[in-house]
């Protein structure tokens, strides 16, 4: 009964952001993007791996407005237009609520990022289940993961639909920036290279230092920005 | 919109974006190549490559302008022409001193150039390849998702509509 309702805000969800044609023009421009150019023709399964992985660096602008616009009209716009409220007066959980809008989005994105991946990979003769090809699907899982909590948590901050977009970019791009003058380890916060190249071909490019920062500032700061939403979402007040 | 006109769409989309992004691949041409020194009477496999079921260009020269053979194989031809010496190519060029030729490429797949030097003296080969056109699976997919968008959504009318007629039928 209660993944019943769980499911029903899921698919509720799901009707009210990815309606048509929301859905059909992400994967259309996901499939533009991480297709389009040429692929290899190196015989060398790390080189065909690299290729895959070169999917991601392509469509990870689109990927990260996606992912702003998405939470921001389901989450920030929600509450913006007092929709929240309604949810509040149903006989489910606040978390339920919130956790359905980040399921349903986090998944789809990952499904059909994932998916160009998977083609991607096909297309430069590796079986989906190729070690290389898992890792690139793991550090696209962490990709959508960080930048859908960061948006979430921007989205339950400001509660306005454009200032939630305007933030997750405004944040990525100062923090890139400023990550970019920084010596290594420091440099590789929140960056895929080090965990792909590490996973991939050992520590040759980069050191043990530099993975764990990289692996572990993604994964730390995804939890915590997701648990301080959840926590936040549970407490607040709507006037 | 109902259910199955959406998947018919969405669907469509698909095959739309992906026959974009094939006809960008399909301008982007990839041209690579190789060479060395063949000693004589010589067989070697001189270029290892992925290669999609697309349009080859085949450009290769010799130094001295004797006579030169040249063959592509795939996984299967490479391993019976290591094991057993037979020769049993995709593509044949045999006994030119230069030639330009444009190639199919069945299917998407690893290939193998081996070139013998026929002759009692050491040549010198070049070769370019330019890999270029539309890829055939991609196409056969495109086509396949095409029929997908148009059957789901054809079918699910015609049903609803027999069902409707049967059931006045009934009536």
């Amino acid at each position: 009964m209660r993944y019943g309702k769980f499911l029903r805000l899921v698919l509720w969800e799901f009707e009210e952001i990815w309606h048509f044609p929301t859905l059909e023009l992400i994967a259309g421009i996901a499939i533009f993007f991480g297709l389009s150019t040429s692929s290899t023709i190196t015989v060398l399964p790390s080189a065909r791996g690299l290729d895959v992985e070169f999917a991601l660096s392509r469509f990870f602008m689109f990927q990260m407005l996606l992912i702003a616009v998405l939470f921001a009209r389901s989450i920030a716009g929600c509450i913006e237009k007092r929709e929240i409220l309604i949810f509040f007066t149903y006989p489910v959980k606040r978390t339920s609520v919130l956790a359905s809008k980040f399921l349903i989005n986090l998944s789809l994105t990952f499904i059909i990022f994932g998916s160009v991946v998977i083609a991607r990979a096909l297309i430069v003769h590796l079986e989906p289940w190729n070690t290389s090809v898992l890792i690139v699907l793991f550090i696209l899982f962490l990709q959508t993961f960080f930048l859908s909590t960061l948006s979430l948590i921007f989205s339950i901050i400001t509660k306005r639909t454009w200032a939630a977009m305007l933030l997750v970019i405004i944040f990525f791009f100062t923090i890139s920036s400023a990550l970019s003058q920084l010596e290594p380890p420091f440099k590789y916060l929140f960056g895929t290279d080090p965990i792909f190249y590490c996973l991939t071909m050992g520590f040759t490019h980069y050191t043990f230092e530099d993975f764990t920062v990289a692996l572990g500032s993604i994964v730390i700061t995804s939890i915590v920005f997701l648990l301080t939403s959840f926590i936040y979402f549970k407490r607040m007040q709507v006037d | 919109m109902k259910p199955p006109l959406r998947i018919g769409i969405f669907f469509l989309t698909i095959a739309i974006s992906l026959f974009l992004a094939e006809f960008q691949r399909a301008n982007s041409p990839i041209t690579f190549g190789g060479g060395g020194n063949l000693k004589p009477y010589e067989w070697r496999d001189m270029i290892s490559c992925l290669l999609g079921s697309q349009n080859l260009r085949i450009s290769f020269s010799t130094v001295n302008g004797t006579l030169t053979s040249l063959y592509l194989l795939n996984p299967q031809g490479l391993q019976e022409w290591k094991d057993t010496g037979t020769i049993n190519p995709i593509i044949r060029i045999e006994n030119l001193s230069s030639n330009i030729g444009i190639y199919d490429i069945p299917s998407r797949d690893f290939y193998t150039i081996v070139v013998h030097n026929s002759n009692n003296a050491t040549e010198g080969i070049h070769i370019d390849l330019t890999l270029y056109g539309f890829e055939k699976d991609l196409t056969l997919a495109i086509e396949i998702i095409t029929i997908i968008a148009m059957a789901v959504p054809t079918i699910c009318f015609i049903s609803k509509k027999v069902t409707a007629h049967s059931h006045k039928k009934e009536v």
